[in-house]
C-alpha cells in the first residue's frame, strides 16, 4: 500500500500518511509527496495524521519544511484533527498555533 | 518486515473466532514475524508453560474461560506478558478495565482491520522489541531491579532500528509504566542518541537541514553521509549507560564530539522561533517525557531520569 497517498479536493491538495513519521525514509516520502502537490501549483494543502502513532524530530522538521515552502508562496498548510501521541508532540512544540485544523 | 520493527517478534495468537485468528495470521506471516496459534485458552495456557513469547494476542471472550480469569493465569504463568486482548467491538469497557489495571497493553477490536491491526501490532513491537547491545536476534528474558546495563558503539556502527531499550519490555510488563509513557521515553531515548550522534560526533549543524540543493536533497543529510564514511567522525565513540530501580529509571549518553554550550539545558518552549527554526525539537522532547534532564558542563553528556509513581 502507498504510504504517502495525496489527492485533490477542489482549491486543496491532501497528502494521507499511514507510516510513522520517524526516520529519514519517512520524511523524503512526505517531501516526495508535497513536492508533487506543490508543483501542480496547490499552495493549500493538508496534512492526514490520523494513522500516524509515532512522530519524532525528524519528521516534525519535514512537516515544518513544508510549512515554510508554502508560507514563502502565501500558502498553508493545514491538518486534519489530530489524536494521542502526535495530536501532544503537536502541542509540545506549539505546531498547533501554526499548522490551522481542516475539519 | 516492516520499517520500525527490526526483526521478528515472537507471539502467541490465541482466538476461537477462526476469521480474526486466520487474519492475525496472515497479519504476522506478512510482517516475517513468527508466531504459534491456538483456538483455545487450554493450549495457550500450554503453549506459555512451554516457551517465552515477546507478547499474546488473545481473545477475550473465550468459550471455555472468563476472559478476567485468563488474563489472572496468563500472569501467573508469565508475570510481565504483555497481552493484546481481541474482543467484539461492544465489549470496548471491559477492555479498557483491563488497560486501565495494567493486565492487557491494548485492545482490538472484532471485526479486525487491517490498517488499526498493523498500527496497534507494530505499536507494541517498537516497545517490546529488545536489542540490547544492538546484535540482531540477542534477547535478554531475565531482568530484575536493581538493573544496569553499558552499551558502547561507533557512529559508524549505530543503527537506530537495533538500538531499543530492552528494560522497557519489563516496566511495561511489571506495571511500572504503561506503554504510552514506554513509547515516550522510547522516543526521549532515541532525540538523546540522535543528539548524540549527529550534533556531537558528527558535528552537524542543525541549519543545515534548511540549505537544499538542486536535487532536493539538504545539506545536512549530504554532510551526515560523508562524515559516516570518514573515520576522524565516524570512529568516534557513543556510550550509553542505562540503570533501573524500583523508583527510577536513569539514561546517561556521552558522545565524543567536542561538546556545546549546555544552554540547551531549558529549551524555551514557549518561543515559537525555536519550533519553527530547525533547532531545539529533540530536546524539548526530552525535557517534556523525562523528569529531568541535564548536560554536563562541556556538553558531551546527557542524563535523564524519569521517576515511577
Amino acid at each position: 500500500m502507498d504510504e504517502y497517498q495525496t489527492e485533490i479536493a477542489g482549491d486543496k491538495g491532501l497528502i494521507k500518511i499511514s507510516s510513522d513519521l520517524d526516520s529519514e525514509q519517512s520524511g523524503e516520502a512526505l517531501r516526495k509527496a508535497f513536492n508533487q502537490l506543490f508543483d501542480q501549483g496547490k499552495r493549500t494543502i493538508v496534512l492526514d495524521l490520523d494513522s500516524v502513532e509515532i512522530i519524532n524530530s525528524y519528521g516534525i522538521g519535514k512537516v515544518l519544511m513544508c510549512y515554510k515552502r508554502l508560507k514563502a508562496e502565501n500558502g498553508v498548510l493545514m491538518v486534519k484533527p489530530l489524536k494521542g501521541f502526535v495530536k501532544e508532540t503537536f502541542e509540545l512544540l506549539m505546531l498547533d498555533k501554526l499548522l490551522p485544523i481542516d475539519q | 518486515m516492516s520499517e520500525g520493527v527490526p526483526s521478528p517478534v515472537r507471539v502467541l495468537v490465541a482466538d476461537t473466532d477462526l476469521d480474526s485468528r486466520k487474519k492475525l495470521n496472515q497479519y504476522f506471516d506478512r510482517e516475517g514475524w513468527s508466531y504459534d496459534s491456538v483456538g483455545d485458552s487450554e493450549s495457550l495456557l500450554a503453549a506459555l508453560k512451554e516457551r517465552k513469547y515477546d507478547l499474546v494476542v488473545t481473545d477475550l471472550c473465550m468459550p471455555d474461560i472468563e476472559g478476567v480469569e485468563l488474563l489472572r493465569k496468563i500472569k501467573q504463568e508469565r508475570p510481565s506478558q504483555p497481552v493484546v486482548v481481541v474482543a467484539d467491538s461492544s465489549l470496548e469497557r471491559q477492555a479498557n478495565e483491563f488497560l486501565q489495571s495494567g493486565s492487557a497493553l491494548d485492545f482490538l477490536p472484532r471485526p479486525l482491520v487491517g490498517n488499526m491491526l498493523g498500527q496497534v501490532l507494530k505499536r507494541i513491537a517498537r516497545a517490546i522489541t529488545s536489542h540490547g547491545d544492538g546484535k540482531k536476534g540477542k534477547r535478554e528474558s531475565v531482568f530484575e531491579l536493581p538493573y544496569a546495563k553499558s552499551y558502547k558503539f561507533t557512529s559508524r556502527e549505530y543503527d537506530e532500528n537495533k538500538l531499543k531499550l530492552p528494560i522497557l519490555e519489563f516496566l511495561i510488563g511489571s506495571s511500572k509504566i504503561e506503554l504510552n509513557t514506554a513509547l515516550k521515553l522510547d522516543l526521549a531515548y532515541q532525540e538523546a542518541v540522535t543528539n548524540a550522534l549527529e550534533h556531537g560526533n558528527l558535528e552537524l549543524e542543525s541549519v543545515w537541514k534548511e540549505e537544499v540543493d538542486d536535487d532536493g536533497r539538504d545539506r545536512y543529510s549530504r554532510i551526515k553521509e560523508q562524515r559516516l564514511q570518514d573515520s576522524a567522525y565516524a570512529d568516534r565513540f557513543i556510550s550509553i549507560e542505562v540503570r533501573c530501580d524500583e523508583k527510577s529509571l536513569r539514561i546517561c549518553i556521552k558522545d565524543d564530539g567536542k561538546g556545546f554550550p549546555a544552554e540547551a539545558d531549558a529549551p524555551k518552549s514557549s518561543d515559537l522561533t525555536d519550533t519553527i527554526h530547525c533547532h531545539g525539537r529533540g530536546l524539548t522532547i526530552m525535557h517534556s517525557v523525562m523528569d529531568a534532564v541535564s548536560y554536563s558542563e562541556e556538553g558531551t553528556v546527557v542524563t535523564m531520569e524519569k521517576y515511577f509513581e
